[in-house]
Formats: structure tokens, C-alpha cells, sequence
């Protein structure tokens, strides 16, 4: 690339340049985004004292080089260093003009994104998120690690759900209501054109947001700020997706005034790493920003990232020995062609005005204007027959296994033979299901999507002042308004003519899905089975204030608001036909909080630093509601979650050397979970029923309330430069994150509305979702030549899986007449042995990752690559117990057998993964 | 460059929508052996079975299997006349020799559930007979599949095998049953028809057809069982409807008119029933055929301190049928009638089905004239009690031109309250019929009390005491 060629020049001039200066090596550094001088890059003659800085026009001059070969090292924080091996003999050497590049390793980041993506939680119990986009602009190298690679095994940086950390537009809080996490597939795609971004660790100040306690980032899309010209890109993965092209093209700042930055992606593979995922993505974005004049510009922004996807299916142990740990369920044999009943469909564009406006040297205002609009999708099938699904419990060879003595040896044969084979019984069998439903006009199977449709309008202003040279005060309001309409939508009546609405489990008016419209027959495209909009307000006021002395920065922030949603229930639900039309009550939770930050520096070299907070936040909507779909229930005792966070950390900052090691503790209250699932040994007979409801076994609604969970633990990261080639870095977490009390559990079904069934036992379980422990060993080796390589090595360890808090109530120790267990010859220790919890693999994976770049005419191309797992380790990522299975009785039974019908249910891991980068830039 | 975008735009297709609709083209099934018809096999049971050689197996013969070897390649066909959709029938296919004029019928007890959307009503089916095993269960000839010695539901993998489609599904004629009394073992497992029927009076809520009963008694834990009855000789038969059917809550048809379902037997194999896969089997559009009630809409209180008939039954002796003034008739020349009997010394009329050998069993047992001339605002009332309830049996009438013949007379029907007790045992005490208001009568009034019932059929022992009329 340009620097080789710098180097072929710099050798040249070295030879030719007539000796009447004396030893002198200068030059020139420009930022290679912005084309602007670079000021303050350390110059250097390596194993000499010789040093200088750039000055504030980017060149340099350094005196008295001895004679010799000698290597001229360049470096600043944030940039990739270089190194230009020169050879003096009593002259000067220009090295002329040297474009300064960010760290090449941005690249790195296409795998960040493509993992935080993957959402594989879905609607499933216990599900994995990913928290590794929220810090991949990170320069920590305790963070790098974390982003890039612990990534792959959803670690979760102290634990923390990607719902604790912000995601913004140029200052805009981006978190989606439902689920209070980002959604990354919004912006996917779009690497090229999100490179501005700034990142507050933890409770960090910020200067646009109060955040949360994972931190916050910010992607700037301003066009002024990118560096004009052109990148053109292509990688290939075998990842979820198997091809990439990216083209993006900047004018920078032109004369006129305006600047463009324009962005296209595609992203696709028929067949991703799992079994019948397919993966289809485009990506849009357009900037326009118009510079007034020195105080004021406008910059319109626009990005669409419409995405397509197959989902794959957590499967019991059973279902991964019988069809690998590739093996997904969802799809099945259409004629030729693999097609997957649950598609994941995102399309949200969104667009946003900003006014830049700066009021003095000291003083902006920056005010945005946001609207989001679109639609998710997520589908899967409907039938009122066999359950298609063909891992469904009684289509296993456990299940004609179950009965000692009276094993059916055959069937499970078959059975088996089946997964073996690839037998189209193996999967979904999408024939037999057009050709049930051509006996029958009414559909038997159907395919439907449950729909989420958000608008959202958002204002926000945010306030930055510096009040003298140590005085700098920030402040921002923020009003988002979200309509979420939420409902079924046919979408293949697979070959019938129409579907009857009604609740096939139910009878008489109890059945209907909308007593307005009873029998309703569905064609393609209707709404149907539930219909229901939420209105959702959000209003924040932050303000905050920075103070940096010689000794000491500190900072103080607070915010004040308030979030409200109403739900209007479209649709008269038979079975709640009393409150499932028209709109519920309003419910209106307040935020607030208050942190604060103080750094000591004891030197230049040792720093000290403590944050704390205390913060209310809003739930979700998903866990506010306990049955939004059928009726405007309210979680019991609703309230706002709080959270207490305290951290403190040690810095240590050297030539070739720098580390961190934090401690840190956080306690989160009043938590609530929904979830559904069918239970069978609910004992009823405390509840206060109606005589005709009996029975065990409900499809239930359950809401866990007021969980507190503690998180704690500590983090260290270390980075030796060895040589100016070769580096380490050492990484270790340790962390310890439990539920810290015992919450209350209420269920609710068709047949009874929530009631009080306990409390669940769940104090020092561990949460889910995360290795607890991490460390990670790393080489990087970064040649003169330039191109360079790193590996590292990881191991992470303490995974465990979610829970099922209903297991853990009286009712699991009662059995079907009421009477306690454990009971006769039975210990209190060989019961509470059911219930231990899963504690998975150890994880150790090595990962290799090199770039190198050249430059032709005046194109610079460069290809990136890396290879994840490199031994191929196969290794559980997460996985969630059923809950069907409620008591005793039932779930010793099913567990003594020698395969659970109803055993936990995982998610695997990538096996080696390689992703490779080709770019142009121009 | 900008042609490699177009190169690896172009191969970045993804085919992830537009799924064509598969064309379902039937294939007609190949046919290997050869057929055999199910009396043939039926024939083959038989033989297997009958002991003494008169070619019907007793109950006190065996009932042993037979079973077909694994290379056994012929079949039988048979047309599906069940419907498992609504969930009435479950794992069970029920099978016709042929779709209009049936002969025969054979039950396929399978290992799973939702047969319609495979064998559908109507469905011409080939049943490959190898690893099969036949035997009566229950009453009805059932072919399965031999697990642990007895034949049990096939498994979904031999069903698979050995039940063969073919391309069409034709419509089935129901055989037409005149009525429940001509049912018999021939119509068995065959989609049959009864005309001119209606559900039970006790079951309908006349006034407020949304009150009457529902398929399934919320109190049942299996099966429920509903009386249908036929208007043109009174003759009943069972409903059953299974606790898991989607309809078990919905209420019963109130008027009078055709069903059609497939003539079975109950879980005990007591007696038959009816199994309809869908409440569109009846067609109970006309109205119904219930007897005149007796209504006399008198504004006064009735009752009083004349008592103008009285009998409590004490003064006759136990088994007595012939009380003077008295008629008790068996309508269809049997030898069943109303009995004097006695509990704890206490006497009163009986009349039961069980074990009578008469199917339907009708007696009417009928009071002497009761003058009402010289009274006004005449009350009845009388008491009832049950044993071994399975159906009702007893309704109460009055005439005033009845003269010896019960079929001659006019009788209208007294809206009173019959004992309805438990299906095992006898009630503890009976039950008043309440206030039957009679004043509008005058002259010779005859109270009639009728039985109708039948072995093998609704068999309640019925008890009756203190038949009074009082007035002013």
C-alpha cells in the first residue's frame, strides 16, 4: 500500500539525497481519514534517545540521526503505528507526506456486529444476547477482548443484559421499548459508514445521555466528519451469513458547504452454519449535511437495513446425538428447495434530522429529530393437528423408550434411522402438510408471523458548555413517543382456502379470538388470532457536570423522567372478554437517577478511579404486561427497576506497557420476567376457583416479580508491547453473578386470571446467559513490512443454565394430592438433587486474525482475515430448562428416564469459523 | 470493479420466499396380492372363535386373535366413515365395505391422532394385512396391531406400511336405521342414519333453548352419554360424545330430525351407541314431538283440604301387579309391569328393564277414575325415586276419556319433577313431584305413569308412592 511505497521512496531519497544537512529525518503526518495534519504523533529513532512530537501541521524534523540503518518509529494512541527502517549517512531523509491510519484492526468489528445480530433469544426461555457491538469501539484492552473474543460465546461484560447498555444516533437513544435492548439488525450492514463512535464505559460520563450501567455508544453520522473517498469491500464467512459486498463512497466537506456520505451492502448466504438458515440482508444509508456557516449546520440522516433470515432451533441433548450439533429443525424439504418455517424478518428504516448549532467557542446545542417506522416479523406454524415440529417429543426415540419393560425398540429404530439417514422425516415435512390441508378448506396448518409494528418519533436536545478551562457542563431532554401495534398476520394458508379464528383448545365463546367478529374466516395477509397496539411515551432530563484538574477529574450526572404505556386491545378475546378490548389503564413508571465519578491521578503513570450510581429504570414492555395479547394484565406489584452499581479501578500507564484492574458491584431490584410456557402438576387446590376448573396441566402464563440479582466481580487487562513488533496481552474476569433474593411467582391461564402460586426459591442460583469467568491470552506480531498477525488463546468457564423458577416453589414439592414431598423414604437432598443446577463445558477456543495492504496507482487494497475456534471445539453457548415437567412427581420421572423426554434445551456454538476481508479504498 | 459488484450482487440471490404451492398429484397405490373382503376375515375370526358351530361367538366362547404373518400380502378395502377432527373419535378409524350398501365393518385402532387430515371421511383405503392382528374388543371387531399378546393400536410406522390411500374420497350414503329399535350387531361400526329423532325433553330447556344441555355432562370424566329418542315408536339410543370432542360444550340440538354417526358400543359393551363426528350430523330443524303438557294456568292457590284420591300402596301385598280400579299394561304384550315392592316397610310401584329380556320395555301403569266434580283448584303430587339410573324411563300423563286402552285415549303430559338419581344404587329417599296443578280438569281424570325403557338399553328402576289429588 501508500506506506510500502512511502518506504520504497524514503530508501530512495535516502540514497540520493546530497549529504549537506546533517542527520536530519523529517516529514509530514496527515490523519488518512480526514487528510488534516496530525498533531501530537511520538516520533522516534528506535534504541536512541532521539524523539519529537508533530506539530500542529503534522510535520516533523528530527536532528542528528546517527549514520546507519536505523527504524523511525511513528505512534499515537488509537492509530496504527508505523515504522519506516531508513538508512542515514550525513543527510536528511524526507519521508514526505505519511497518511496516518486508525487502527487497522477496525475491521475487526465485521465479526462484532454479525454476532450482536444473531438475537438468538427471541421469545425463548432463557436465550442468549450479545453485548459484544456495545463495546467494540472500545480501545480497552480488557474490552477489545471482551468484544472480540469472547463474543462468539455471548459473554456478557460483567454479566450485564444488552438491555443495560444505550446504543445512540448522534446523541438519540436508539434501545427499542419491547425489550429495553438495541436492535442491532436496524444498522447491520452499515460498518463503513458508523466508524465515528464514541464509547463511555459503564457509568462513565457521557456527554449526550445519563446511560446505563453497561455504557453507552454513540455513532455519529455527520457526512462532514468522513474523509472523502470511497470504499469498496467483500468478504466471505461461513458465519450466518456466507458472502458480503460493501460500497460506501464520502465527499467530505466540500467548498459549497454540503457533504454527502453514501453507503450499499448486501449480505446473503442460501444456507448459513446452521442447518436451513438462510440470510438475507440489504443495507441503505445516506448522510447529507449542510454547513451554514461556522455556527450552524443541518445533517439529514437516512438508513434502511431491510434483513431476512432463518432461524435455527435449541434442541435437547438428544435431538444434537441424533443430528449434530448443526441440526435445526425448523426447516424441511419443499420440493427441492430447504425452506424454514421461522423467518425472521426486520425492516426499520429510520431517519433523522440534527441541528448543529454552535451558540460560542464554549457553548453547543445539538438537537435531533428522530422517526423510525417499520415492521418485525417473526414466523412460525399454526395447526390444529399433529404438532409439524419434528423434534416434537413423541416423534423421538426417547419417547417410545419411556416405558420399562414395554420398550418399543422398533419405532425408536426408525426413529433414529431417520435423524441418521437425513430422512425428509427429519425434518419439516412441508408436503404432508399441503396435502392435509388439501382434504380440508379449512386450514389445517397455516404459517403466520407474529408482527411488531413500531413507529417511533423522538426529540432530543443536547446541551454542552464549558464553563472555564476545568468547568465543562453537559445537559440533554429527550422526548420519544412509540405506537407499537402487535398482531398475528396470515402468511401461507399452505394450499387451504381460509383458516377459522378460533382457539381450537377452547369451546363455545371462550374459543372465539374476537367476540366482534366471531368465526371469522382468515385469508392471507389478515390479521388475526390476537390484535392489540401499545402507546408508549418516554420523557428524560439529564444534566451533568465535568471537572478536570491537574490531580483530579470528577463528574456528577442526574437525570429525572418518566415512561408510560397504555395498551388498546383490538380484538374481544373470548376467553377475556372483559378485559381484552379497548384501552387499559395507563401505566406510568418514573426514572431517575444519579451518579458520579472521581479519578486520582497519582502520577502520570498510576491512576486510581471509583464510580457509583443509583438509577430507576422503566421494565420493559414485555415484562410489564403479564399477557398482552389476550389481555391488559398488569405484571403484580409493577415498579420501576432499580439499580445500584459502585466500581473502582487501578490504571497503570508506561512506555510499552499499560493495564487496568477494576473491581466492581451491582445490584439489580425489582425485576419481573414473563414468560409462557404448558406445565403439567400445577396443584390448584389453594387457588380460589370456580368448581369446574380442575386438572394439572394448563397452558400457563408466569410472571416472576421483584427478582434481585447480584452481580460482582473483577476484570484485568494488560498490555505489553515486547518489542516494537510484538505485543501481549493478558485478560482475566472473574465474576459472580446470582439471583439475590427469593421472588414471588404468579401464573395465569385461559381458565384463571394471575394468581399467587409462591415464592420461588431462587436466591444464589446463578443467572444464565454468560461464561462467568474468562481469561484470554494474546500475540500480535505487526511487521515493518506491514501486514500483521495475532492469536490468542481463551478459555471460559462458569456458563450455567437459565432456570426454571416454577421448579423451585412448593408446588415442586407437592405432590398430585396435595401432600408434601418429600415424603416417606425420600430426602430432602435426593429432591432438592433434581434441581441442581447445569453448569456447562468449559470453553477454550484459539483464534487467529492478520491484515495486510498495498497500494496500487493511487488505490489502496487490503484484505483482513480471521479464523475463530481454530481447534474446532464444539461447545454449548446457553440453553434454559422446561418448565413442563412442574412438580416432583413429574419431572423425577421423566428425568430418571435413560432419555428425558423433556430435558434442558441448548444452543451450540461455531465450530471454526473464517471470515476474510478484501477492500478497496479510493 | 463495478462489474464484480454486478458478479457477486447477481450470485447473492437468495431464495427465502415465493414457495411454490406443491401440486398434490395422488398416486393411485401399487397393488401387490390380493384382496380379501372383510367378512372373509371376519368369517375367519369366527371360525377361530365359535366352539359350538352355530357360526355366532357367545359371549362364553373365546375371543382369541387372529394374526396375520409378515408375509401375508393381501388386503382388505374399506371406506372411512369416521372423522376425527372435532376430536370425538380418537386413534380409531372406522372402515365400510362399501360407501352406499355396506355388509360389514371393521374398526383400525391406530397409534395416533389427527386421521383426517390423512384419511378423510369417505377415503377409500387399502389395509395391507400383514403384521395385523384382528379380535373383538369391546364389542366391536377391531383390527391392530399384536403387542404384549393382545392387538393393540398399530404403530404410526406400520399404519404407514399397511394403510394405503387411494386418490378419492367419495360420499357415503348412511344406512337408514328406521328407527333405534331395529338397531342391531349388523349395522355395527357403519355410518348410519336415524330419521325422525329428538334429544331426551329432560335434556332441553323448551322455553330457553340456550339452557339445555351440552353435548358432554361437565361431570363426566370420559365419555357423556345423551338420550335420543325417536319420535315415531318413543324408541331411545345413545349419543356418546368424548370429554376431549371440540364441541362437548356446546348445547344440544332442541328440534326434531335426522342424525346420522357411526353405530357403535359403549366402553363397557352394555349397549350401543351413536358417535357423530360433528354437531352439522344432525339436522334437527323440524319441531319437536314432545306430548301435549297439561297446562292450567290457575290463579288461586291449588291444593287443599279435600282429598279427593289418595294411595300409599301399603295395603297390598309385595310383587302384586293387579290392583282393583287399577290398569298396568305392558304395551307390546310382555310380561314387565309395575310391582308392589316394599323398603323398610314401606310400600310402592316398581317397574325396571333390567334383566326384563324385553327391548323396549313400555308398561303404563294407570289410577283409577278420579272424579273432580265436586272439587275446585285440584292439586296431584305424587313421589318417585331411582336405582341404578341410567336414562330416564318414567313420564307422567292425564286423560279424561281413557277407557281400558292406553292407546286410545288423549294424554297430555303434567309438568312434574321425576327422580333423576345416581347410576349405581338406590336413592336414599324420593322425590316430590311438586305442585301439578289440575284444576282445569273435570270429571273422571286417570293418572298414568309410563314406563319405557328397555334391556340393554336405559334399564332405571323407577319407584312410585303417594299418588294424591286434594282440593277446595
Amino acid at each position: 500500500m501508500q506506506k510500502f511505497l512511502i518506504i520504497v521512496l524514503g530508501l530512495f531519497f535516502g540514497s540520493i539525497t546530497n549529504a549537506q544537512s546533517l542527520n536530519v529525518v523529517k516529514g509530514k503526518v496527515l490523519n488518512a481519514d480526514t487528510s488534516n495534519p496530525e498533531t501530537g504523533v511520538k516520533v522516534r529513532v528506535q534504541k536512541t534517545d532521539i524523539s519529537g512530537n508533530t506539530s500542529d501541521d503534522g510535520t516533523f524534523s528530527l536532528q542528528n540521526v546517527p549514520n546507519g540503518e536505523q527504524i523511525i518509529a511513528l505512534e499515537k494512541e488509537g492509530f496504527e503505528s508505523q515504522y519506516f527502517p531508513v538508512t542515514i549517512n550525513n543527510n536528511t531523509v524526507d519521508l514526505g507526506e505519511i497518511l496516518f491510519y486508525v487502527d487497522l484492526s477496525q475491521e475487526l468489528d465485521n465479526s462484532v456486529i454479525t454476532l450482536s445480530e444473531d438475537d438468538l433469544s427471541d421469545d425463548e426461555a432463557g436465550g442468549a444476547d450479545n453485548v459484544a457491538g456495545i463495546l467494540q469501539s472500545s480501545k480497552d484492552t480488557y474490552q477489545r477482548a471482551v468484544a472480540f473474543n469472547f463474543g462468539q460465546v455471548w459473554f456478557k461484560e460483567r454479566g450485564y443484559d444488552s438491555s443495560y447498555g444505550q446504543v445512540s444516533f448522534n446523541g438519540m437513544p436508539m434501545n427499542k421499548l419491547s425489550n429495553n435492548r438495541p436492535q442491532w439488525s436496524d444498522w447491520g450492514g452499515l460498518n463503513d459508514v458508523l466508524r465515528n463512535q464514541e464509547f463511555s464505559n459503564g457509568l462513565a460520563a457521557s456527554e449526550s445521555t445519563f446511560g446505563n450501567v453497561l455504557g453507552t455508544t454513540n455513532f455519529i453520522t455527520r457526512a462532514s466528519l468522513n474523509r472523502e473517498g470511497g470504499k469498496v469491500s467483500y468478504s466471505a464467512t461461513n458465519s450466518n451469513y456466507d458472502g458480503r459486498v460493501m460500497a460506501s463512497y464520502n465527499t467530505g466537506l466540500m467548498d459549497n458547504g454540503w457533504a454527502l456520505s453514501v453507503l450499499g451492502s448486501r449480505r446473503y448466504a442460501q444456507e448459513g452454519y446452521m442447518e436451513g438458515s438462510s440470510y438475507n440482508a440489504w443495507g441503505g444509508f445516506i448522510a447529507i449535511e449542510k454547513v451554514l456557516n461556522d455556527k450552524h449546520s443541518f445533517n439529514f440522516t437516512a438508513f434502511y437495513t431491510p434483513n431476512r433470515r432463518g432461524k435455527n432451533s435449541p434442541n435437547t441433548q438428544e435431538v444434537y446425538d441424533l443430528g449434530g450439533v448443526k441440526y435445526n429443525a425448523y426447516w424441511g424439504w419443499q420440493g427441492d428447495r430447504k425452506r424454514n418455517s421461522r423467518m425472521k424478518e426486520i425492516k426499520e428504516p429510520t431517519f433523522m434530522l440534527g441541528h448543529y448549532w454552535n451558540i460560542n467557542d464554549k457553548t453547543t446545542l445539538n438537537t435531533n429529530i428522530m422517526y423510525q417506522t417499520g415492521t418485525i416479523g417473526n414466523s412460525r406454524f399454526g395447526y390444529t393437528a399433529n404438532n409439524p415440529d419434528p423434534t416434537y417429543y413423541q416423534k423421538l426415540p426417547s419417547y417410545f423408550l419411556q416405558h420399562e419393560g414395554a420398550e418399543d425398540y422398533e419405532s425408536a429404530y426408525i426413529r433414529t434411522n431417520y435423524f441418521l439417514n437425513d430422512a425428509p422425516e427429519s425434518q419439516v415435512m412441508w408436503d404432508d402438510l399441503y396435502e392435509a390441508n388439501a382434504l380440508n378448506p379449512d386450514a389445517t396448518y397455516y404459517l403466520y408471523e407474529d408482527v411488531n409494528d413500531d413507529t417511533t418519533l423522538a426529540v432530543n436536545s443536547i446541551f454542552n458548555t464549558q464553563i472555564d478551562e476545568n468547568i465543562t457542563i453537559n445537559g440533554s431532554v429527550l422526548y420519544k413517543k412509540t405506537s407499537s401495534d402487535n398482531y398475528a398476520r396470515m402468511m401461507d394458508l399452505l394450499g387451504a382456502d381460509y383458516f377459522t379464528d378460533l382457539d381450537r383448545y377452547a369451546t363455545g365463546d371462550e374459543a372465539q379470538m374476537d367476540l366482534n367478529n366471531p368465526n371469522r374466516q382468515v385469508v392471507e395477509g389478515d390479521r388475526f388470532n390476537y390484535n392489540y397496539t401499545i402507546d408508549a411515551s418516554q420523557l428524560d432530563l439529564f444534566a451533568q457536570a465535568q471537572f478536570t484538574y491537574d490531580k483530579v477529574d470528577l463528574y456528577l450526572a442526574a437525570n429525572y423522567g418518566a415512561t408510560a404505556y397504555q395498551r388498546d386491545g383490538l380484538y374481544k378475546n373470548g376467553s377475556y372478554a372483559d378485559d381484552s378490548f379497548g384501552k387499559g389503564e395507563k401505566q406510568q413508571f418514573p426514572t431517575y437517577g444519579v451518579k458520579g465519578g472521581i479519578t486520582y491521578k497519582i502520577s502520570g503513570r498510576h491512576l486510581l478511579n471509583v464510580n457509583a450510581g443509583y438509577m430507576a429504570k422503566a421494565p420493559s414492555l414485555r415484562n410489564t404486561y403479564s399477557n398482552s395479547r389476550v389481555n391488559q394484565d398488569i405484571v403484580h406489584n409493577i415498579t420501576s427497576e432499580k439499580i445500584i452499581s459502585v466500581d473502582a479501578s487501578y490504571r497503570y500507564r508506561a512506555p510499552g506497557i499499560k493495564a487496568r484492574l477494576t473491581g466492581y458491584y451491582t445490584t439489580f431490584s425489582d425485576l419481573n420476567e414473563v414468560s409462557f410456557f404448558y406445565a403439567q402438576g400445577i396443584n390448584i387446590a389453594g387457588f380460589d376457583l370456580p368448581d369446574e376448573v380442575t386438572g394439572d396441566s394448563f397452558f400457563l402464563n408466569s410472571s416472576l416479580t421483584g427478582i434481585s440479582k447480584k452481580n460482582l466481580g473483577a476484570e484485568f487487562g494488560a498490555e505489553v508491547q515486547v518489542t516494537p513488533t510484538v505485543s501481549l496481552t493478558g485478560v482475566a474476569s472473574l465474576g459472580q453473578y446470582t439471583y439475590d433474593n427469593n421472588p414471588d411467582l404468579y401464573i395465569g391461564s385461559d381458565q384463571f386470571s394471575a394468581t399467587y402460586l409462591g415464592t420461588a426459591y431462587l436466591k444464589n442460583y446463578k443467572q444464565s446467559g454468560t461464561p462467568q469467568q474468562g481469561y484470554s491470552l494474546g500475540f500480535s506480531y505487526r511487521d515493518p513490512k506491514y501486514w500483521w498477525v495475532s492469536a490468542n488463546a481463551n478459555l471460559l468457564s462458569h456458563n450455567y443454565i437459565s432456570i426454571s423458577p416454577i421448579l423451585r416453589t412448593d408446588n415442586f414439592y407437592t405432590d398430585s394430592f396435595g401432600n408434601p414431598v418429600p415424603f416417606n423414604d425420600l430426602s430432602q437432598e435426593e429432591v432438592d438433587n433434581y434441581l441442581s443446577q447445569e453448569k456447562f463445558d468449559d470453553i477454550f477456543l484459539v483464534n487467529l486474525v492478520g491484515g495486510k495492504s498495498w497500494k496500487i496507482k493511487d488505490k489502496y487494497i487490503g484484505f483482513f482475515a480471521s479464523v475463530n475456534n481454530l481447534l474446532g471445539e464444539q461447545f454449548k453457548t446457553g440453553g434454559f430448562e422446561q418448565s413442563r415437567k412442574a412438580n416432583f412427581e413429574e419431572l423425577s420421572t421423566d428425568q430418571n428416564l435413560d432419555q428425558p423426554l423433556f430435558g434442558n434445551k441448548y444452543w451450540y456454538g461455531r465450530a471454526t469459523s473464517y471470515y476474510i476481508n478484501f477492500y478497496v479504498r479510493f | 470493479m463495478s462489474v464484480l459488484l454486478v458478479a457477486l450482487t447477481l450470485t447473492s440471490c437468495v431464495e427465502d420466499t415465493d414457495y411454490a404451492t406443491p401440486q398434490i398429484n395422488c398416486e393411485e397405490p401399487t397393488l401387490t396380492g390380493q384382496e380379501v373382503s372383510m367378512e372373509t376375515i371376519l368369517n375367519q375370526w369366527i371360525a377361530e372363535n365359535d366352539t359350538d358351530g352355530d357360526n355366532i361367538v357367545e359371549y362364553n366362547e373365546t375371543e382369541n386373535p387372529i394374526e396375520f404373518d409378515s408375509d401375508y400380502d393381501n388386503y382388505i378395502v374399506g371406506y372411512v366413515v369416521s372423522d376425527d377432527k372435532t376430536g370425538n373419535f380418537y386413534k380409531e378409524l372406522y372402515l365400510q365395505n362399501d360407501p352406499v350398501n355396506p355388509t360389514k365393518s371393521i374398526k383400525l385402532a391406530v397409534d395416533f391422532r389427527s386421521l383426517y387430515t390423512k384419511y378423510d371421511l369417505g377415503r377409500k383405503v387399502y389395509v395391507y394385512l400383514h403384521d395385523l392382528a384382528l379380535n373383538k374388543n369391546r364389542g366391536e371387531m377391531v383390527l391392530g396391531e399384536m403387542i404384549n399378546n393382545q392387538v393393540d393400536d398399530m404403530r404410526e410406522n406400520r399404519a404407514k406400511e399397511n394403510i394405503l390411500r387411494n386418490c378419492d374420497a367419495v360420499a357415503v350414503t348412511p344406512v337408514t336405521i328406521a328407527s333405534p329399535s331395529e338397531v342391531d350387531d349388523t349395522y355395527l361400526g357403519m355410518l348410519v342414519e336415524f330419521d325422525n329423532m329428538q334429544f331426551d325433553l329432560s335434556l332441553i330447556d323448551i322455553t330457553n333453548p340456550e339452557n339445555s344441555s351440552t353435548f358432554v355432562d361437565p361431570y363426566d370424566n370420559y365419555d357423556s352419554h345423551r338420550m335420543i329418542t325417536s319420535c315415531d315408536d318413543n324408541s331411545q339410543i345413545r349419543l356418546e360424545t368424548s370429554t376431549f370432542a371440540s364441541f362437548k360444550d356446546d348445547t344440544l340440538p332442541q328440534g326434531q330430525g335426522s342424525v346420522k354417526g357411526v353405530l357403535a358400543r359403549d366402553y363397557g359393551d352394555n349397549f350401543y351407541v351413536l358417535r357423530v363426528s360433528s354437531p352439522d350430523d344432525f339436522s334437527f330443524t323440524g319441531d319437536r314431538c314432545d306430548p301435549v303438557l297439561l297446562d292450567c294456568n290457575n290463579p288461586n292457590p291449588i291444593g287443599g283440604s279435600n282429598v279427593v284420591f289418595d294411595e300409599d300402596f301399603e295395603s297390598y301385598a309385595n310383587y302384586t301387579t293387579a290392583l282393583p280400579g287399577w290398569t298396568n299394561t305392558n304395551v307390546n304384550g310382555g310380561n314387565n309391569l309395575f310391582q308392589v315392592r316394599s323398603y323398610s316397610g314401606a310400600h310402592y310401584m316398581q317397574c325396571s328393564a333390567y334383566n326384563s329380556g324385553e327391548a323396549p320395555l313400555e308398561v303404563w301403569l294407570v289410577t283409577p277414575a278420579i272424579n273432580l266434580d265436586s272439587s275446585t283448584d285440584e292439586e296431584l303430587t305424587f313421589e318417585t325415586k331411582t336405582g341404578y339410573n341410567n336414562g330416564a324411563a318414567l313420564s307422567v300423563f292425564v286423560s279424561t276419556d281413557f277407557t281400558g286402552d292406553v292407546s286410545t285415549a288423549e294424554w297430555m303430559m303434567v309438568d312434574a319433577e321425576i327422580a333423576n338419581g345416581p347410576s349405581s344404587g338406590y336413592q336414599s329417599s324420593f322425590t316430590s313431584s311438586g305442585s301439578v296443578d289440575i284444576s282445569c280438569l273435570d270429571g273422571d281424570v286417570y293418572v298414568a305413569f309410563k314406563y319405557l325403557g328397555g334391556d340393554g338399553g336405559v334399564t332405571t328402576t323407577f319407584q312410585v308412592d303417594n299418588v294424591k289429588v286434594t282440593g277446595n
